[in-house]
């Protein structure tokens, strides 16, 4: 009798989501599924508001990666204005973008990875979290806290508030910068350089630890997309798409961001909410492909700072003759590269004098009926689309999320681990903390969903052929 | 009144969803020396805030509970068992504890009933209603000083986290 085993929702991710196991008679895996529960519609919601507005609505949708929505969002706004920001605007907003990947990258580190890679798998699930992670190491926890502290002080700082802010709008941003709240964060610089390299250096002394483990996770060819800089350097903000295949070969390069839609196409699936984005030319889902920090990491020539850089080439080092690294647990190295970077990146923008200039906005009224953004997310590349009347009015609205773009590649790392890990009918924990660590790499967000007291129990069962319910589990 | 920080958190784009926060803003207009802060989730770095203050008022919209409800989060630490990017009233107090030693010494979630949580910024009547009484009974509790174990309403019950 064939079975299903079911884990929902996935612990230590955002949003609703669970995971289906498919076994055969004889207890063998024969498919796995991520499943998003949570339908999104908030380009629905969007329609008929006033493209000023995009800018403050879209970075209420997540209250993980704001800051992400509002650049992007303001970017799409650019475009219908059809205006040249001021440098100084731009300078700003990438400060913006720089802290989201410090803050981001920080918590997904330390809070959410590091108890799994410090305590190991098959650690008592109810210490292995933050707080068995204090006991363990109390300053190594309270450093990641502050280093993600810091990314959220430039958001406020620039923003005035930490998240949802309305800060950046389309032709530049609100506010110029102040030499008093340049210091204050300049003066956070070193502290951050410091966990940023710690963080690199402890992923790097627990990785023989789990050397039996890496092979399963997620280790597949696959196509990676991002945007990298007109002379090939580490993207966030701004730039082209470029698309590497896992032989680490460029197959499309310098493509414009507004031909997106020519290049990717959304697939769905009866049995999840979130879409399933594909490179176009490969068809569907051969066209799978793989966003964010892993994917931006492989495809870039090389990164403008030189501590980052220097592990840019160790990384790069570790792919051999694919000279594509392709394992997703290495999702984890790229984004402490990244953290690094950020930190790094941010101490330049910071000391640059022309990031105090007050022209910070440029004004015109709608002048195309058809916007794009485009950026660099925490999880990866983000699209903006908004189509608009006249008057500015939002007819139809278009939003391709990082977490969307990297679903059939944690639904394909999902079906590895458990092919490896399960084993007839006995689910440990030791095997769901491995199916989870594996959609944690990716660092998903649903934040989309709501967070109501009294939703989000970690719920496991276990069905037959005919679903009836054979076992169960609650956390 | 003796400083307090008061946390509205939610989601404002889902409904009822975002009681806590609408909460949190009128509270802050009527009381304007409170110290209020808005979030959509709670996140560790607020433990290091939360160390700075000696009461700290958690709203929050619930699914769970049909009228308003207050308790208070525990005297000593709790063991739990934090489950995504953000942590939970009880989690993130002991979060401040784990991390510093010492966090505020008295904290009170209140959970203010929603009812609906679909895509939009609507907040149904019960739950439009449940938010005034809460500024009320919350006002009330901060302005008179004394403990919160004292001004509560009848038998707080610990939530869960």
């Amino acid at each position: 009798m064939s079975k299903t085993v079911t884990i929902a929702p996935v612990t230590r991710i955002e949003g609703h989501a669970k995971i289906t196991i498919h076994l055969d008679d004889k207890g063998t895996v024969t498919d796995a599924r991520f499943h998003v529960n949570e339908f999104r519609g908030f380009e629905k919601f969007c329609e008929g508001r006033l493209m000023w507005e995009m800018a403050g609505i879209t970075s209420r949708i997540c209250g993980i990666c704001p800051t992400s929505h509002l650049i992007t969002s303001a970017k799409a706004g650019d475009d219908i204005l059809a205006v040249a920001i001021p440098p100084t605007a731009e300078k700003l907003r990438r400060l913006i973008t720089l802290a989201q990947w410090i803050q981001s990258h920080a918590l997904s580190f330390f809070h959410l990875s590091s108890p799994d890679f410090l305590l190991g798998f098959d650690s008592d699930p109810a210490t292995r979290n933050i707080f068995g992670l204090i006991a363990k190491d109390k300053e190594f926890a309270r450093r990641g806290i502050r280093l993600r502290k810091f990314g959220q002080e430039i958001i406020e700082v620039l923003g005035s508030r930490r998240i949802h802010t309305p800060w950046a709008v389309a032709g530049g941003v609100r506010e110029p910068f102040e030499v008093s709240k340049r210091d204050y964060l300049l003066a956070w610089i070193p502290e951050a350089r410091e966990t940023a390299l710690l963080a690199l250096k402890t992923l790097k002394s627990i990785h023989e630890n789990f050397s039996t483990d890496i092979p399963n996770y997620g280790n597949f060819r696959s196509l990676f997309v991002g945007l990298v800089a007109p002379d090939g350097a580490l993207e966030y903000y701004d730039g082209t798409i470029r698309i590497m295949d896992g032989g680490g070969n460029i197959i499309a390069d310098k493509i414009d961001p507004h031909s997106y839609s020519d290049q990717f196409g959304e697939a769905t699936e009866d049995w999840s909410y979130l879409k399933f984005p594909y490179y176009k030319p490969l068809g569907y889902p051969q066209g799978m492909y793989r966003v964010g920090p892993l994917a931006r990491v492989n495809i870039c020539d090389y990164i403008d700072t030189p501590l980052a850089e220097e592990e840019r080439q160790i990384f790069k080092a570790m792919a051999g003759q694919a000279e594509a690294v392709n394992n997703s647990f290495y999702y984890h190295y790229a984004r402490l590269i990244e953290l690094l970077f950020a930190v790094e990146k941010a101490e330049a923008l910071l000391n640059d004098p022309e990031i105090l200039n007050p022209h910070v906005r440029s004004k015109a009224m709608i002048n195309r009926l058809m916007g794009i953004g485009v950026s660099e997310a925490p999880r990866g590349t983000l699209f903006h689309q908004y189509w608009v009347d006249e008057n500015g009015v939002l007819q139809k609205v278009n939003l391709i999320i990082a977490t969307a773009q990297n679903n059939l590649a944690m639904n394909r790392t999902v079906r590895q681990l458990a092919m490896r890990y399960i084993d007839g009918n006995k689910i440990t924990d030791g095997i769901l903390n491995r199916i989870e660590a594996g959609i944690r790499c990716f660092d998903p967000c649903l934040s989309c969903s709501t967070h109501a007291a009294g939703q989000m129990p970690l719920h496991v069962q276990l069905f037959d052929a005919d679903h009836r319910l054979l076992d169960e589990i609650r956390r | 009144m003796i400083p307090a920080l008061v946390i509205g958190f939610g989601n404002t784009l889902r409904g009822d969803d975002g009681a806590g926060i609408l909460a949190a803003e009128q509270l802050a207009a009527r009381l304007p020396d409170l110290a209020v802060d808005t979030m959509q989730g709670l996140q560790p770095e607020l433990a290091e805030r939360l160390r700075g203050f000696g009461r700290v008022v958690f709203l929050d919209a619930s699914l769970r509970n049909p009228h308003l409800a207050f308790s208070l989060l525990g005297g000593s630490p709790r063991r739990t068992r934090p489950g995504s990017h953000s942590l939970s009233p009880a989690e993130i107090m002991d979060l401040c504890f784990s991390l510093y030693e010492r966090r505020p010494e008295e904290a009170m979630l209140v959970e203010i009933p929603a009812y609906e949580c679909g895509i939009g910024t609507a907040i149904t009547e019960p739950t439009r209603s449940a938010i005034t009484a809460c500024v009320e009974a919350v006002a009330r509790i901060l302005c008179n000083d004394q403990a919160f174990s004292a001004t509560l309403p009848s038998n707080p019950v610990e939530p869960a986290a």
